[in-house]
């Protein structure tokens, strides 16, 4: 039985913060898979101490499955690091205000197509936001796409500025998923995005939408998402499994208080039984209607701003500093990659606020 | 050719099947709770012979295995033999020999499906061959089971020679697999075969496999028929011909059902319709492919439907077929429209 370990890489969590004797309740979490289980803290305190024998064989299998129980003798470290060596697919988000300059809009695509040809990627899963560009130019940057091939593009649509007929773009691209922005929460703004999902599911029904939502500047968080998702689906009459959510933060807003009004939102979100993903990667990068997550699909969602032709997952994750190399969360973030992509300096908020998650999952039953 | 008089009932029927068609095939409601799954019996067997210690370092095994296929299913090959030689790592630590077959056993079929992305056709034939003669050795150590998994790689080889275009080759294997799996007829190609092992296991193996098989028949067909390969029901002729099939289960019964389905098609046109109406209004959406034949078998019987009507049919099955295959839009009007107006 020695043959094993607990992973490192763990998290751990009471349920009922209350309660503390061996058979209260324990969320474990693997950063390397994703995935968790709920254990008795007795039966965590034998697997701590190696004393598997009582512990249930079904039960070991799965702690095995989930990457929770591992080799005794594996490296973990090491692992991490050749996993995420053999990545070959990123995800991109094309923020860039494409109208103003043909040579930029050149220098985008040909970046793409460089670094399809010089890279290992094998595909770029692109979102690009159409209010930065127009629909004009997002169609001809969408039609250059089309002919590198190799990407797949999502599109992101500000309701408050976009025309439905901008919708029109979305019968150039093979998705099954619309993203739309949600930056206000005024009665006007409200019935603008209520409009826009009319028009998107006019236009197809067997479409997916999903809510993009900036977490930097949540104020009265509880009372505006309830006010948006109450007014949407009740004037709509919408079926909620077409729906899901995406929480993004820019700039240098990592904080306690955003990590904690994010968690609110996501307990509300929870209440209307729209699909979100509670532990996700860095980036919440979800696949709606899709299959469950897995990190090494949609890993490494990096802004084009610092997306330069010689890019490398290996040289990135090597440049990795010894505070992360440290860090518990390294399977899931990437370390240094993913902060100098986005040109922060602070975790991710999953890091501030993965327990809540975790509880939230548990309560829910979801994810 | 004799006129098919086309009731109001039928009208109404198909109407409100069409206007209540969902394409979601994991519909939750509809899954019918696995309680002998390949994986139970396998673990099963296993609890029966091995120690605990030896069950875990197969699971560790295993697990790494699986990850990697899903990541060669994603086309994520890199990260697929990643997989693959951690789980080589861990294989040199198991000393039990019995454990290493059963690891051997699930990792040539994993291994094979890599080289057949990278379209190694030979390699990943030649490892799956190996598989089968692990499994061999497996069920006469007491693993019934793997006799499915054997099954599962004499599938995987058709998918091999479909791959290589020998449609032929596919179509004689697929036949195999299907009279074995009904009539216990022996493949006549690798491994030993004793139907009595397949009547040792819960009847739930067998339908699933027969599911498997029948399903993936009407993919493979329908490529062919884009690709100008063939008319519409020529596969479907030359493998369900001769199949007898004594339903045991509930998927058993749709399946023969829709085989009864499509021998009504020459002569019994009105009881066909009104037959085929039945099994799209009460089989699940896991059907759904087999629906879609019919579907185009009812638009080749009725050319002088209304327009509006024609035209919802045509939708669903072409919202089947998406879901299912990578067949273009194009293409598959193609497909629906020459099937309609091919000889029935």
């Amino acid at each position: 039985m020695s043959k094993f370990k607990l992973s490192r890489y763990l998290i751990t969590v009471e349920v009922d913060e209350n309660l503390n004797d061996l058979f209260s309740k324990l969320i474990i979490f693997s950063t390397r898979t994703g995935r968790s289980l709920i254990v008795t803290k007795g039966a965590y305190e034998l697997l701590a101490n190696k004393h598997f024998d009582p512990i249930p064989t079904k039960v070991l299998i799965r702690l095995i499955g989930a990457e929770i129980l591992v080799p005794n003798n594996q490296d973990e470290l090491q692992t991490i690091r050749d996993r995420i060596n053999k990545i070959d697919e990123i995800g991109l988000l094309v923020n860039k205000d494409l109208s103003t300059s043909n040579t930029l809009k050149k220098n985008v695509i040909s970046t793409i197509s460089g670094l399809l040809k010089t890279t290992k990627l094998k595909r770029i899963n692109i979102l690009l936001n159409l209010n930065k560009s127009g629909y004009i130019k997002s169609s001809f940057f969408i039609e250059e796409l089309n002919k590198i091939g190799k990407c797949s593009i999502d599109i992101l649509f500000d309701p408050l500025q976009s025309n439905p007929s901008d919708l029109d773009l979305i019968d150039l691209i093979e998705t099954k998923q619309v993203f739309i922005e949600v930056k206000k929460y005024d009665k006007s703004s409200i019935a603008s995005y209520n409009k826009f999902i009319n028009e998107i599911f006019k236009k197809n029904n067997s479409l997916h939408v999903g809510f993009y939502l900036k977490t930097d500047c949540f104020i009265d968080v509880e009372k505006k998402a309830k006010k948006l998702f109450s007014t949407l689906l009740e004037s709509n009459n919408l079926d909620t499994s077409k729906l899901s959510v995406r929480f993004v933060s820019h700039n240098q807003c990592e904080s306690q208080h955003i990590a904690k009004n994010e968690i609110t939102y996501m307990g509300i979100v929870n209440e209307y039984n729209i699909e979100q993903s509670i532990v996700a990667n860095q980036q919440n990068f979800k696949v709606i209607g899709g299959k469950k997550h897995n990190y090494f699909d949609k890993a490494n969602f990096i802004n084009y701003d610092s997306l330069s032709d010689n890019y490398d997952l290996r040289t990135n994750f090597n440049k990795t500093n010894s505070q992360c190399l440290n860090c518990d969360f390294l399977p899931l973030c990437g370390g240094i990659s993913w902060k100098e992509q986005m040109n922060e300096f602070t975790c991710p908020k999953i890091r501030i606020n993965i327990k809540s998650r975790l509880r939230l999952r548990y309560e829910y039953g979801s994810d | 050719m004799s006129t098919v008089v086309i009731n109001s009932d039928f009208t109404t029927g198909i109407e409100n099947f069409l206007n209540t068609f969902n394409s979601d095939s994991s519909k939750k409601a509809e899954t019918v709770e696995e309680t002998n799954s390949f994986d139970d019996l396998l673990y099963g067997s296993m609890i029966t012979r091995l120690k605990k210690e030896s069950i875990l370092n197969f699971y560790q095994a295993f697990d790494i295995l699986q990850k990697g296929l899903l990541c060669a299913r994603n086309n994520h090959l890199l990260l697929s033999n990643q997989y693959y030689s951690e789980a080589d790592r861990w294989k040199e630590e198991i000393r039990d020999q019995e454990v290493n077959l059963l690891v051997e056993s699930f990792e040539y079929p994993a291994k094979s499906y890599l080289y057949y992305k990278l379209m190694d056709y030979s390699t990943a034939e030649s490892m799956l061959k190996k598989a089968i003669e692990i499994d061999d050795c497996l069920e006469d150590k007491g693993y019934d089971i793997m006799h499915f998994h054997k099954i599962q790689q004499l599938h995987n080889i058709s998918r091999i020679s479909y791959a290589k275009k020998e449609v032929r080759e596919w179509e004689n294997i697929m036949l195999q697999l299907l009279k074995y799996l009904t009539l216990g007829e022996s493949p006549v190609n690798y491994g030993n075969w004793n139907v009595e092992r397949i009547n040792k296991c819960p009847s739930e193996s067998r339908s699933g496999m027969l599911f498997q098989v029948f399903s993936e028949v009407l993919v493979f067909n329908l490529y062919l028929v884009s690709n100008n390969k063939q008319d519409i029901n020529y596969s479907i002729r030359n493998v369900c011909s001769g199949i007898e099939l004594k339903p045991k289960t509930r998927d058993e019964k749709a399946i023969r059902e829709w085989l009864d389905l499509n021998s009504l098609l020459k002569d019994e046109k009105e009881f066909f319709l009104r037959n085929a109406l039945i099994f799209l209004s009460s089989q699940p959406n896991k059907f759904n492919l087999f629906k879609a034949y019919l579907l185009i078998d009812i638009l080749k019987i009725l050319k002088g439907l209304n327009r509006e009507l024609f035209s919802k049919i045509e939708t669903v099955v072409s919202v089947i077929i998406k879901n299912r295959t990578q067949i273009n839009s194009d293409i598959l009007g193609r497909i629906i429209k020459n099937s309609c107006y091919s000889q029935t």
